[in-house]
């Protein structure tokens, strides 16, 4: 039995690390079963809050069961009240966020004897924040933060450390636009950092300013030309007449949409993009990839640490793969980033087991 | 005798004689048969002496079947907990007071089917002047300013246009099935608003046909409304939510 995954994750000693999905039923809540089992195992102290809701008895579209979610003794939770007091779990609410849910407002509780939880937690990065924080105050270890559908909240370098990708056949009908998908989706995760010290204080600098700036050389500095707007969005139309000059470099403080690119491909010269984190990113793979084979160049000033990607082989409304063989196609693909079957690794096909087992 | 709420099963005549009803199709011609692989089939299920009570022709091969049985399982009700979705209902005149007594400004709400979505009746019945079901429409509310952009309007036009009305609250019809496309339209709105900093400035509402208030914590939502919704009930989820930021933010 390989715990290579918690390996990965110790590693980079990750206090709080994100599961995010690809999209629904690629196994996200297998994976934070598997992190909650293995770290129970190893004593160590978790923290438990979700994007999302999960736990939840059966899955709200497809009415199929759902993995639930076992928390253990000594652990923290951050979920609705309607949840606290449903739960098996004996939970004590600590503290009381002000986060609302439609199930109530978020607290954050101790789970005192261990059992089922529904985990329903804030939409919102600055909500999740906020409860990581909380919970690593009180003395949580590991803080474990469940994605929702295909959501990239959760991946926020503002929210979490380090971040494992979920996906899975239900992704797309066949193998080959799975595979495409998924080294797409990882290849924008993984967005370089901005290396240069000094342009990355300017690009910061320049979004205290504004919502979006060029950057002009000048000498070894820089210049930047602030934008203002509503929003970072409405900045698009301004920012594209005054990046021509070569060199220019193009900071956005919100999201990159397909049709901001597309005009970019206009210049003679694709300018380089500094934007703030890949959770920003909002772009089909053509236009990614020619913005890319054109010179142009994306950089981000918080990059996400993509630890692994985990796969789910089957899908509940469609085909599935024959295990082994999904994971060599998905590894062969995605090399050199790990990839884990976590079924497989047990030699099952069924669901974890509820209860945390003890060391194997 | 009162059941006992530890071990509940179907009642029929008597306490816990567990009778239940089914009714289903075989795609096969009625006869002895037949009437046999029905009674079998509730067998499967764990029905205790299955009677087969009607069998009728619905012809090319297809037989419909009428089953009473004796269901041998139990449930224990005394153990089932489920999270409540915790929103107060208040009427057209007292959501207009609170907001007038409560906010002391007009609640700006901007509406719209968006992505590739033109069912536009689920929008229309709440936001509408006329309404729905004989409770008026979110755009007949003296306290409200709603705008109705209609259908098939782009993510990023949607947030453009809340930006400019300087919206409260941003509600957005989905027709959601099992195909993960609607709802990745759904959650790609959220991820959007987050991307521009406006998730935390204004409400962000989901309804449809297929959408709960689960499903809404799922996509990221503060609020989610399905079937038999009224005006009243979004207004007042509005109204209320804003009322509690306003306190919180004390």
């Amino acid at each position: 039995m390989s715990d290579k995954l918690i390996e990965l994750i110790e590693a980079r000693a990750a206090t709080a690390v994100a599961i995010v999905g690809m999209t629904k039923n690629v196994g996200k809540t297998v994976t934070l079963n598997y992190l909650i089992d293995r770290y129970t195992a190893a004593k160590r102290i978790l923290g438990l809050v979700s994007a999302g809701y999960d736990g939840e008895r059966f899955d709200r579209l497809t009415l199929k069961d759902k993995p639930r979610i076992h928390a253990p003794a000594g652990s923290f939770v951050a979920t609705a009240r309607a949840c606290i007091d449903a739960a098996e779990a004996v939970l004590e609410p600590l503290y009381r966020s002000r986060l609302a849910t439609p199930l109530g407002e978020v607290w954050v509780a101790a789970v005192r004897k261990g059992g089922l939880v529904e985990l329903a937690g804030p939409g919102s990065v600055s909500g999740l924040k906020h409860l990581v924080e909380d919970m690593k105050k009180r003395g949580a270890e590991r803080i474990l933060v469940d994605g929702a559908i295909n959501r990239l909240a959760s991946a926020s370098p503002a929210v979490t450390s380090g971040m494992i990708l979920a996906s899975g056949a239900s992704v797309a009908p066949v193998l080959e636009d799975v595979i495409r998908k998924t080294i797409f989706r990882c290849e924008l995760l993984e967005t370089p950092p901005v290396r240069d010290s000094l342009l990355e204080r300017k690009a910061r600098d320049a979004l205290n300013g504004g919502e979006a700036a060029v950057l002009h050389r000048k000498g070894r500095d820089w210049e930047a030309e602030l934008f203002r707007a509503p929003i970072p969005l409405m900045t698009g139309p301004m920012l594209k007449e005054r990046c021509r000059a070569a060199g220019a470099m193009v900071v956005l403080g919100g999201a990159l949409v397909d049709s901001f690119l597309s005009d970019l491909l206009e210049l003679p010269t694709p300018p380089c993009l500094i934007l703030r984190d890949a959770t920003r990113i909002f772009v089909s793979p053509d236009t990614y990839y020619r913005y890319l084979k054109r010179g142009g160049d994306i950089r981000v000033l918080d990059p996400i640490d993509l630890i692994a990607v985990t796969l789910n082989p089957t899908d509940p409304l469609g085909k599935g793969y024959p295990p082994h063989d999904f994971l060599l196609r998905l590894e062969e693909a995605l090399a050199p980033r790990p990839v884990f079957d976590l079924m497989l690794n047990r030699g099952s096909d069924q669901c974890l087991p509820l209860i945390a087992s003890t060391g194997k | 005798m009162p059941a006992d709420l530890t071990r509940v099963k179907p009642y029929g005549d008597t306490m816990d004689d567990g009778a239940v009803q089914l009714s289903f199709t075989l795609p096969v011609p009625p006869g002895d048969e037949a009437r046999e692989a029905a009674r079998q089939l509730c067998l499967k299920m764990g029905l205790d002496a299955p009677s087969v009570v009607e069998m009728a022709d619905l012809g090319a091969g297809f037989t419909f079947f009428v089953v009473y049985g004796k269901c041998r399982h139990t449930v224990d009700y005394a153990a089932i907990k489920i999270p409540k979705q915790q929103h107060r209902v208040m009427t057209f005149e007292e959501v207009n007071a609170a907001i007038k007594e409560h906010l002391r400004r007009k609640i700006v709400v901007v509406a719209a089917c968006t992505g590739s979505d033109a069912h536009t009746v689920g929008i229309d019945a709440i936001v509408n002047m006329k309404g729905y079901a004989g409770e008026y429409g979110l755009e007949r509310y003296p306290e409200m300013v709603a705008y109705n952009l209609g259908s098939q309007v782009p993510n990023a036009d949607l947030l453009a246009k809340a930006v400019s009305h300087g919206a409260d609250a941003v509600l957005v019809s989905q027709v959601v099935t099992q195909k993960n496309v609607h709802l990745e339209n759904l959650t790609a709105l959220i991820e959007l608003a987050e991307a521009e900093g406006l998730r935390d400035k204004m409400l962000f509402i989901c309804g449809g046909p297929r959408i709960s208030h689960e499903l809404a914590i799922e996509l990221g939502y503060d609020a989610g409304f399905g079937p038999g919704t009224l005006p009243n009930h979004v207004a007042s989820f509005i109204v209320n939510e804003l009322i509690r930021r306003q306190e919180a933010g004390k």
